[in-house]
């Protein structure tokens, strides 16, 4: 079954949608639950929650790609459930390294203009990814936005793990060049 | 960079960009996940119908919950989710060979019919498991029309499991024997105890002992129908953190090396891992004896304290036959339920957890997420390469794998690079990449041939390096004879050459029964070729990145965070 498929059966309030998105995106959804939280459990509630989400937004909503717009409130949910933690506590082994490997590139000082100096960067990484390959973005964005691991993003796009990592290290020399060319570091 | 930084950075993203990223990528479940509901296969998430912990299933249920109220059905479709059952059935499917029943006299087919059909009432699974389970049956029936009769009984006892699975109470009722005659099968008993129940010949997925609040019982983790494994790694777990742990022991089952990771009590027990070796072949444990002790402390609190048993191993360490075949055998893991209160009720029947033979691809995912949730991921992967320098004298006190500098002739052959460690705390596992100047050649091979030698900071190392697709692979070479002897068995013989990889990937694995590190020291060494058009002055250099690590060998309980960096290398030509 396709996502246009499970997208109408959720327009139609077919509660079989929840089953096929289960089957669907179950796996890649408690993967990046569980890198971001650290925690089987924590990831089966996010999980959980999140197709609690996804059976209320839909409709209104009526996404292009379930599977993009699942996987954006799986982040989401993991997001709120970091926030409610607090900030101390950070999810697994991905999301630390992710945060730490990508802190290499930019880094913000502890001022009060803070919030805009995120801002303007979050409009440089818009602007950055546009600049950047779709298969190297694509692994970018695999690391840093769904917290896989190189061996998972290994697998989900067919390359060695080697290759995502040297992908990754690029993007990253990459990104902090941009940076510094737009005068953000 | 803090967390709400990083996310909120990363939201530049696009819808679009997150659409295309979700078109091209493609996913398997972790094998990490699919473990973890293997293992939580108990009778209350066969029940609900959920596969969860104790608090998925509180937010499973409060979810169905909600949704029967808004009378969308919902709640319903939840309950029956069924899909690890699915997983389940599907990995005991493979574990009972049917193709076997083509081949093997009546008597045989029988005994597998009954297995599917114990199996499957356990299970207690979907119609299209049992479908499966059906046709499997079937099949030997069609193969062996001489059994004929045979064949009919087992595949109507598959018949009458099929329609139990209908109900809801079948998993109450319905007891089961693994079979685990023969099958390597490990055990965790309360040793010193006598009064506890057995999983294995009561059909429960734990064997169970009713502790005093307080009390302090020994844990034995024990082995049966060893097939003479070479090496094993066991992880025990216990998620509930008033369950303490305050002392382990080695137990009597082999004679070889064995080391634990866990001499003593780790503030965080969620998970432990545990090396067991042997240095010798032939050696065969006896069956029940006692591969560890772990002594143990009930919780005040009333309730059902699990500690399971997770089973991985990897295929480089496992016995190879007389035939030189590998023999990974399936195992069954039977975990120990402490009930603490008179009231806490003796879990129903279940099916024990199961290590199914697999690939080393399957292993690896899995022990990676062992490795994040026993905490050690933090630590290592923190800190991996987040420094890098380009001179030696830079680094303070930091660990330090570096390139020591050298010079060269134009047209040099075979220049030793030397691969350095600095500081060295005990790192057990690193995978490095160098990324050498473009114009420098290095003939990649695999195995241990002249372009690449282990020197002395590691003794007994196995060193891996590109073995395909530009990426080290996994293949292992050990430094003793057995060793090499082992691996060339398993993997043969290679070469494989890859000059158009941009980067050299080396990798070690100290072996665990050899843990005496250096802490200053030379690593490896490989040769390189140096370009005769080079000109004196000339410099050409060698970054390194250090690509994964871990920690390892040193025995100490709280993996601390070492600084760790990595400086380049430079070949200066000399006239």
């Amino acid at each position: 079954m396709n996502d246009a498929e499970i997208i109408r059966m959720y327009l139609q309030r077919d509660e079989r949608a929840l089953q096929e998105t289960k089957q669907q995106y179950e796996s890649l959804c408690m993967t990046i639950a569980y890198n971001m939280l650290g925690n089987r459990e924590d990831a089966e509630e996010c999980f959980n929650d999140a197709l609690m989400r996804l059976w209320n937004a839909i409709p209104p909503a009526e996404p292009e790609s379930l599977g993009a717009f699942l996987v954006t409130v799986v982040r989401n949910a993991a997001r709120d459930r970091l926030t409610y933690a607090g900030a101390k506590r950070r999810g697994g082994g991905q999301l630390t390294v992710a945060i730490d490997e990508l802190g290499d590139c930019m880094q913000l000082a502890e001022h009060p203009e803070r919030v805009l100096d995120r801002i303007a960067l979050r409009d440089a990484m818009q602007r950055f990814l546009m600049t950047v390959s779709p298969s190297a973005r694509r692994v970018f964005l695999s690391r840093y936005w769904l917290c896989l691991s190189a061996k998972e993003i290994a697998a989900g796009t067919g390359c060695s793990v080697g290759r995502v990592n040297m992908s990754l290290l690029r993007t990253r020399k990459k990104l902090k060049s941009f940076l510094e060319k737009e005068e953000l570091l | 960079m803090k967390q709400e930084d990083f996310f909120e950075i990363m939201d530049g993203a696009s819808e679009q960009n997150i659409t295309d990223l979700m078109q091209h990528l493609r996913f398997r479940q972790i094998p990490a996940v699919q473990e973890d509901i293997t293992m939580e296969q108990t009778d209350e998430t066969r029940k609900k119908g959920i596969r969860m912990t104790k608090r998925g299933m509180i937010t499973g249920s409060a979810v169905a919950a909600v949704l029967l109220v808004l009378n969308i059905g919902l709640g319903a479709h939840l309950l029956s989710g069924s899909k690890q059952q699915d997983e389940l059935l599907s990995a005991i499917n493979e574990e009972i060979p049917v193709s076997e029943a083509e081949t093997v006299p009546a008597t045989t087919v029988t005994v597998i019919g009954t297995q599917i059909a114990d199996t499957a009432t356990t299970a207690q699974n979907t119609k299209s498991n049992a479908k499966t389970v059906t046709s499997a049956v079937q099949s030997g029936t069609q193969k062996q029309t001489s059994t004929e009769a045979a064949v009919h009984s087992a595949a109507k006892r598959t018949t009458v499991t099929t329609v139990s699975q209908t109900t809801t109470t079948a998993a109450t009722t319905a007891k089961q024997k693994p079979s685990d005659h023969g099958v390597l099968t490990y055990n965790l008993i309360p040793g010193d105890k006598t009064d506890w129940i057995s999983a294995s010949e009561n059909g429960l997925a734990y064997n169970v002992y009713r502790a005093q609040p307080g009390e302090e019982l020994r844990v034995d983790l024990t082995i049966k129908n060893d097939p003479g494994i070479y090496r094993y790694r066991l992880g025990v777990y216990w998620g509930n953190l008033a369950l303490q742990m305050f002392d382990s022991k080695d137990g009597d089952a082999y004679k070889g090396q064995f080391i634990p990771d866990d001499d003593e009590p780790r503030p965080n027990p969620e998970t432990r891992v545990l090396l067991t070796g042997r240095d010798g072949k032939n050696m065969v444990a006896a069956d029940n004896s006692v591969l560890r002790s772990y002594y143990f402390k009930a919780p005040e609190q009333c309730g059902r304290y699990t500690i399971k048993l997770g089973e991985h191993s990897q295929s480089d360490i496992i016995r190879i036959d007389e035939n030189g075949d590998k023999s990974e055998p399936n195992c069954i893991l039977y975990g120990l339920d402490i009930l603490v209160g008179d009231d806490v009720p003796v879990p129903a029947a279940a099916t024990p957890a199961t290590k199914i033979q697999g690939g080393a691809k399957d292993f690896e995912g899995y022990y990676y997420a062992v490795l994040y949730s026993a905490g050690w991921g933090n630590p290592y992967y923190t800190e991996m390469a987040q420094f890098n320098y380009s001179n030696l004298s830079e680094i303070g006190d930091k660990t330090a794998i570096y390139l020591k500098n050298t010079t060269a002739h134009a047209g040099d052959k075979n220049v030793p690079v030397h691969v350095c460690i600095k500081n060295n705390p005990g790192i057990g596992v690193a995978h490095l990449n160098i990324i050498p100047d473009a114009r420098l050649s290095f003939e990649k091979s695999y195995g241990r041939h002249h372009d690449i030698t282990v020197d002395s900071a590691f003794t007994g190392c196995d060193w891996l390096y590109g073995m395909e697709s530009n990426s080290s692979d996994y293949g292992f070479h050990c430094v003793d004879d057995e060793g090499l002897s082992l691996r060339n068995e398993i993997y043969g013989v290679e070469d494989e050459y890859l000059a158009s990889c941009p980067y050299w990937e080396f990798g070690f694995n100290a072996l665990p029964d050899d843990y005496n590190f250096t802490a200053d020291g030379t690593m490896l060494t490989f040769y390189v070729d140096i370009p005769e058009d080079a000109t004196a002055g000339e410099e050409f250099k060698l970054e390194t990145r250090i690509a994964g690590l871990r920690w390892g060998g040193t025995r100490i309980m709280n993996y601390p965070i070492y600084p760790l960096c990595t400086v380049d290398g430079v070949i200066r030509i000399v006239e």
